[in-house]
């Protein structure tokens, strides 16, 4: 075997090798940092058919307003009535950050 | 005569301006007791706030990131695209971005705060804990206006493009 030849053996070995050396790494910090235990794309931990299902179905029903197209008032209605029911979504939370959690009564000086 | 009738009348004063700061600082006093003495409760009280406005935050600032990239922006493009730009809703668009900014630096201001004021040992110091109390619920109030200022801009952007869906109406009649 010549010069080059025995070189580039090194160097496929020495490749393997530290592709090795950081593979261990990535699993050991993987595995110390608790990550492992949120990871829910490991087996026995993959989201419930339910929960795929109802992700999935309000994935396809997400309104979505391109900014190409025409105007038209029937679009436009169809655009308010989607941007309506975001407006109930905030309205969910009834007066946010107001002054009652941490006035002096709720905290009972 | 004049200082048999002055004098009496001056201390009768000083005793009238008096008595209001007496019950103040009194009253002061019966805070700091019960702040000392229910610390833990208190603490547990604001540990419970702090996590539901995470909440809070995380929900009303999925919302504004809706508005602003699949309505608000997606439209103004649009009417450009057909020529039928609107300087209302543009203004409104550059309204709710810099509201929600404001939005979001105000809540960190208040988190902040609140995690400082989650550091005072209100055992030992009583007063000093108030006193950031205080300063926290100015903060919040701060967070709650720009909550308020961008519900008005979201509102006003409905307002406008129903008025633009009318006129759009009148030129199809």
């Amino acid at each position: 075997m010549n010069n080059g030849g025995r070189k580039l053996i090194i160097l496929g070995v020495a490749s393997i090798l530290i592709a090795l050396i950081t593979s261990g790494v990535s699993l050991a910090v993987y595995h110390n940092s608790g990550d492992i235990y949120l990871d829910r794309s490991r087996p026995g931990f993959l989201p419930d058919k339910e929960e795929k299902e109802e992700e999935k179905k309000e994935k396809e029903e997400e309104y979505v307003f391109s900014d190409n197209g025409a105007i038209t008032p029937e679009i436009l209605e169809e655009y308010l009535k989607h941007y309506q029911e975001v407006i109930n979504y905030t309205d969910n939370i009834r007066d946010p950050f107001s002054a009652t959690p941490l006035s002096d009564s709720a905290l009972g000086l | 005569m004049r200082k048999i009738i002055f004098v009496p009348a001056f201390v009768l004063l000083l005793a009238f301006f008096s008595i209001p700061v007496f019950a103040e600082s009194s009253t002061e006093n019966a805070r700091s007791e019960k702040i000392s003495q229910y610390c833990s409760t208190i603490r547990q009280s604001l540990t419970s706030v702090q996590r539901s406005d995470a909440g809070t935050r995380t929900y009303l600032g999925k919302a504004y990131e809706t508005f602003i990239s699949d309505y608000i922006t997606p439209l103004n493009l649009r009417l450009i695209k057909n020529n039928q730009p609107s300087a209302t809703l543009s203004s409104l668009q550059t309204d709710f971005v810099s509201a929600r900014s404001v939005f979001n630096s105000n809540y960190i201001s208040y988190s902040k705060s609140l995690e400082e004021l989650l550091d005072i040992d209100c055992k030992s110091s009583p007063d000093t804990f108030y006193a950031k109390l205080v300063s926290t619920r100015e903060k919040r109030a701060e967070v709650a206006a720009s909550t308020k200022k961008l519900s008005e801009i979201i509102s006003s952007h409905r307002s406008s493009v129903i008025k633009l869906k009318n006129s759009l109406e009148k030129k199809d009649e």
